[in-house]
């Protein structure tokens, strides 16, 4: 009876845990890692791949000199001494030192042949083009668990297609550790991350980033941003923007440098907007290029008294003039002739107020104020540009809808993903179109814009034989609620070649100090990316 | 009594003969064990050596290894483009 009531016991009772502390000494199980996803240009060159790495731990009970030991492996780590000291104090049988450790510095560490020193094989991320398109690839940091996680950019809008998933191996093991093929034994392979396969041109985005460093150093600016865009599809080809930061290192800069201003980051378009309102105006039907107005002085709103950028009136002017001269009077006219209630309406049908859709974590999303809150100053001043906040990309969005017939598109980052093993793609669905301007009107405002530039302030920069519809913009920075005179975004936004566009790009400075102008500054930058990108892409003079 | 002596003998027989087949079995599966923990060790360290000269590639085809190597061999000027008007005549237009 006692016999049985202890089989009873070893065999029903305990059962669960006795499988369990026997399994712990005969199976084996680990987890096998997916690799993550890497990250291509549309022509197929990596921005982003993994290389071989090490996480370098330690086994405080087998050093024999901890002193020596955190000595040597801090200085080769590039880590204070102390802190690993730190690390191996107490009971502990196993302290993590550092993960990533590049192969360079982890043959360096295996040279020393320390005793208590180990290693273990992962993978890191390496960028073959260094901080190219840093703010729009993001980085790779850890989650709260230790794991890698993605954040800001596509690294972090894509985490979870990049990351893939692990698998796990449990196996029976004999004593001496190698595996029993019998037994209850479980593989479950990992599925490795798809791969990303951008929109992003690498020698455009090359040409960008190297004329935005030119540029900012040539008119003395404190930043600035360069974003290219296929009009047709809503295919980012560049995205530019400094200061920026290296993602293999992203953590020794400031945090705030990590999000990407052309989705993050607001600023008041200035004139830039003034094509937009122009081309609602002429869509509506209450303007056209050729109607007249009066330019006789200052336009009084309320309290405020409106002028023209130069102070300069021209008397009798058409919308053409309007346009090229950036006149804010004129742009008065037009906001009056298209009423408060349709004025508001287009603002939010531009796609102001709202995100663009973009595939990119850090987009932030900055509300226009109530319909009731619009006094007749602000929807005035609104007409050119000033009081309202935008994105870079939200403006290149807008304008790209004059360069495509009329369309607002959704603007995107990824073309394709691809499985790891190559079989499974997909491709990305075609963006969203919504209609804002008819074919008609955006021929008419491209026409004007093409004027705008050909006589505009700017036309000394622009490059001979192309026809190239744009408009330059300088806003005043607002601080504290005042508008500072001495401070200006200078931008320029456009498309080109004006007939069949291949790209509308927007340039912005901030506080450009050779010339707080966008016609002397941005302009000419506009017109010199624009001009290496005409050569890379084939499009002869007309 | 024959008979049942008979089936003693086989089961005892059958018995040793299905342990010893199950002892060579386990023992080649141990080494085919031996073999798959030895085929995944070389499938890693090939992936790693492939990440490794993956590495190397993209990092030798960068523009700025391509720019760098460009200056190098005395590619610092860039060419002027010389672009031809519609009206300019050009070698094929004076051909009858």
């Amino acid at each position: 009876m006692a016999i049985l009531a202890r089989l009873f016991y070893w065999q029903i009772l305990q059962a669960e845990k006795l499988q369990k502390n026997a399994s712990d000494q005969h199976v084996f199980s680990m987890i096998l890692p997916a690799r993550r996803g890497e990250i291509f240009t549309q022509d197929g060159y990596p921005l982003v791949i993994n290389t071989p790495a090490s996480f370098v731990f330690a086994e405080p009970k087998n050093i024999e000199n901890v002193f020596q030991f955190s000595q040597q492996v801090g200085a080769i780590l590039n880590m204070d001494s102390a802190s690993i000291s730190g690390l191996l104090t107490g009971d502990a049988v196993w302290a993590p030192i550092q993960h990533k450790v590049s192969n360079e510095d982890g043959e360096k560490l295996r040279a020393l042949n320390l005793r208590g020193l180990g290693f273990e094989k992962e993978a890191k991320r390496y960028y073959p083009e260094a901080s190219m398109a840093a703010q729009t690839l993001g980085f790779v940091g850890s989650d709260e668990h230790g794991n890698d996680y993605g954040y800001f950019g596509l690294e972090g809008f894509y985490n979870r297609e990049l990351r893939g998933k692990d698998g796990r191996i449990s196996i029976e093991k004999d004593s001496s550790g190698a595996p029993i093929l019998v037994g209850n034994s479980t593989r479950i392979e990992p599925e490795n991350g798809s791969s990303l396969y951008l929109w992003i041109d690498r020698s455009i985005q090359h040409i960008a980033e190297k004329k935005l460093l030119e540029g900012l150093e040539k008119y003395g600016a404190k930043e600035g941003t360069v974003t290219i865009m296929d009009p047709q599809t809503g295919g980012i080809l560049a995205m530019a923007s400094f200061p920026s930061y290296e993602p293999a290192v992203f953590s020794k800069y400031p945090k705030e440098l990590y999000s990407n201003p052309i989705v993050a980051a607001s600023f008041e378009p200035g004139s830039t907007f003034k094509s937009l309102v122009m081309a609602k105006g002429i869509d509506l039907g209450v303007i056209g290029a050729l109607t007249t107005m009066e330019e006789t002085g200052p336009v009084q709103i309320a309290s405020y008294n409106i002028r023209t950028w130069n102070n300069v009136y021209n008397g009798t002017v058409t919308m053409t003039d309007v346009l090229t001269h950036s006149s804010n009077v004129g742009m008065v006219f037009v906001q009056q002739k298209i009423g408060t209630e349709k004025f508001l309406q287009f603002l939010r049908d531009s796609g102001l107020g709202d995100t663009t859709g973009v595939d990119l974590e850090d987009e932030a999303r900055y509300e226009l104020r109530d319909d009731a809150e619009w006094k007749e100053i602000d929807l005035a001043t609104a007409s050119f540009g000033q009081g309202i906040a935008v994105t870079p990309l939200q403006m290149v969005r807008a304008v790209g809808a004059i360069a495509n017939g009329g369309y607002l598109v959704t603007p995107q980052m990824v073309k394709e993903i691809r499985s790891s093993d190559g079989k499974k793609s997909i491709r990305m669905a075609k963006t969203k179109k919504s209609q804002i301007f008819s074919k008609k009107t955006t021929e008419i405002v491209k026409e004007m814009m093409v004027t705008a530039v050909d006589e505009g302030e700017a036309k000394w920069a622009k490059p001979k034989g192309y026809r190239i519809a744009g408009k330059t913009g300088t806003a005043q920075i607002p601080v504290s609620g005042h508008y500072d005179e001495t401070k200006t975004i200078a931008s320029f936004i456009g498309f080109a070649p004006a007939d069949n566009p291949r790209f509308v790009m927007l340039v912005t400075l901030r506080e450009p100090s050779s010339s707080q102008w966008g016609s002397e500054t941005a302009a000419p930058l506009f017109f010199s990316i624009a001009k290496d990108v005409f050569l890379y892409l084939g499009i002869p003079p007309q | 009594m024959k008979y049942l002596r008979f089936l003693t003998v086989i089961t005892g027989g059958l018995t040793v003969f299905l342990v010893i087949v199950h002892t060579i079995q386990s023992c080649s599966l141990v080494e085919i064990g031996k073999d798959v923990q030895k085929i995944d060790q070389e499938i890693q360290v090939l992936e790693l050596t492939s990440d490794d000269l993956t590495s190397k590639i993209a990092s030798a085809s960068s523009l700025t290894t391509i720019t760098f190597r460009a200056k190098e061999i005395g590619l610092n000027v860039q060419p002027k483009i010389v672009t031809i008007e519609g009206s300019q005549l050009v070698a094929l237009n004076i051909l009858p």
